[in-house]
């Protein structure tokens, strides 16, 4: 667990490092998770201390997100203005998306499908 | 010691917004097993409405209580790293479906963005607003992360988040009956794609092989758009 631990807080160091020197508009911890994610393609193998350590973290996603979340209700007039537009957008957005999502692998999935079906028969 | 001293004395430690925090996470989960697990209402949305409550009834300010707070979400910067062991796992899964995964998770990724900034777009919200919700069909974690990069505002961000996952739980299912559409890796996909983690918990809901291709493309979509939209809004404001 420790061990573990310490390995993802030292990507997440070399995530701030990356942000910093590269002045890239994303977070270090993000940029960590994509190195890290590298990393183990490169290597072909997951890593078991990370892992456990992971999987204690991401539990407690809720929890962790909570201070933030809860800003969404001291935001200020800069939201109370503009909420139903806001939620027009979200409400059509999702739609649109969900539609597009579901149209799109069906008929990749089918294609699939007929490809794997004449390589087969050939 | 008067009552004005002891809140005072309550304020001078990180401690009290750590356990408004915790006690606000607590009561959500009891609320959510209560409940009996309902998707409009996930631990995420009461466990910061009751924390909200919470700052607004006690003698503190959000702002001083989120500088209290960073005891705990100091955490959530190795929690994001983590999120990479998953990915990885998830990634092994898809070499036999790579094509078809690939097509639907572009396409699907820049839709759920595209779509939902052009509509806010013409109905004039401003740019801080649009940088929030940007990142709104992503797992809340990295879209609070690619939203503090572009210059939104992390709360807002996720709220949205929050609200995408409930709608896109709850119609996807309905919307794939009226499409003829029941594969169960296709709603999966679409679940993990549009629904973040809500999408993930419903598919898994539903079976096993509808939940597991909805983590697929949940943790798949969170590390494009990490990529994708921070590239994108740099070229367009170019």
């Amino acid at each position: 667990m420790l061990k573990g631990f310490m390995w993802l807080m030292i990507f997440l160091v070399i995530g701030n490092l990356l942000q910093a020197t590269l002045a890239l508009p994303v977070v270090g911890s993000v940029l960590g998770m994509l190195v890290l994610f590298l990393v183990l393609i490169v290597r072909q193998r997951s890593s078991r201390s990370m892992g456990v350590a992971a999987s204690h973290l991401i539990h407690y996603f809720t929890l962790l997100i909570l201070p933030s979340a809860a800003g969404l209700f001291f935001l200020g007039t800069s939201l109370t203005d503009n909420w139903l537009k806001l939620l027009i957008a979200i409400v059509l957005g999702t739609l649109i998306s969900s539609v597009v999502t579901l149209v799109t692998m069906q008929a990749m999935v089918r294609w699939q499908q007929r490809r794997d079906d004449a390589a087969g028969a050939s | 010691m008067n009552l004005r001293t002891l809140a005072q004395e309550m304020m001078a430690t990180p401690a009290l917004a750590i356990v408004m925090t915790l006690a606000a996470y607590m009561l959500a989960l009891s609320l959510y097993r209560l409940m009996r697990h309902p998707s409009w209402a996930p631990p995420m949305l009461t466990g910061s409405l009751l924390l909200a409550l919470f700052i607004a009834v006690l003698p503190i300010d959000y702002d001083t209580y989120y500088l209290d707070a960073h005891w705990l979400t100091l955490l959530l910067g190795p929690a994001t790293v983590g999120l990479a062991i998953p990915l990885y796992e998830q990634f092994q899964h898809i070499k036999r479906l790579l094509i078809p995964v690939t097509v639907s998770l572009v396409t699907g990724s820049i839709t759920a963005c595209a779509a939902t900034l052009s509509i806010a777009w013409a109905l004039g919200l401003s740019p801080d607003i649009l940088a929030s919700l940007a990142p709104r069909s992503i797992t809340t974690p990295i879209a609070i992360g690619v939203s503090e990069g572009l210059g939104g505002y992390p709360g807002l961000t996720a709220g949205i988040v929050t609200v995408t996952g409930i709608l896109a739980a709850s119609t996807i299912p309905p919307l794939a009956i009226m499409l003829r559409c029941q594969d169960p890796r296709v709603v999966g996909l679409a679940l993990g794609l549009n629904g973040h983690g809500l999408g993930t918990a419903r598919g898994f809901g539903i079976d096993a092989q509808t939940g597991a291709f909805a983590s697929l493309a949940m943790a798949l979509n969170g590390a494009l758009s990490a990529i994708v939209l921070p590239l994108l809004a740099g070229w367009l404001s170019q």
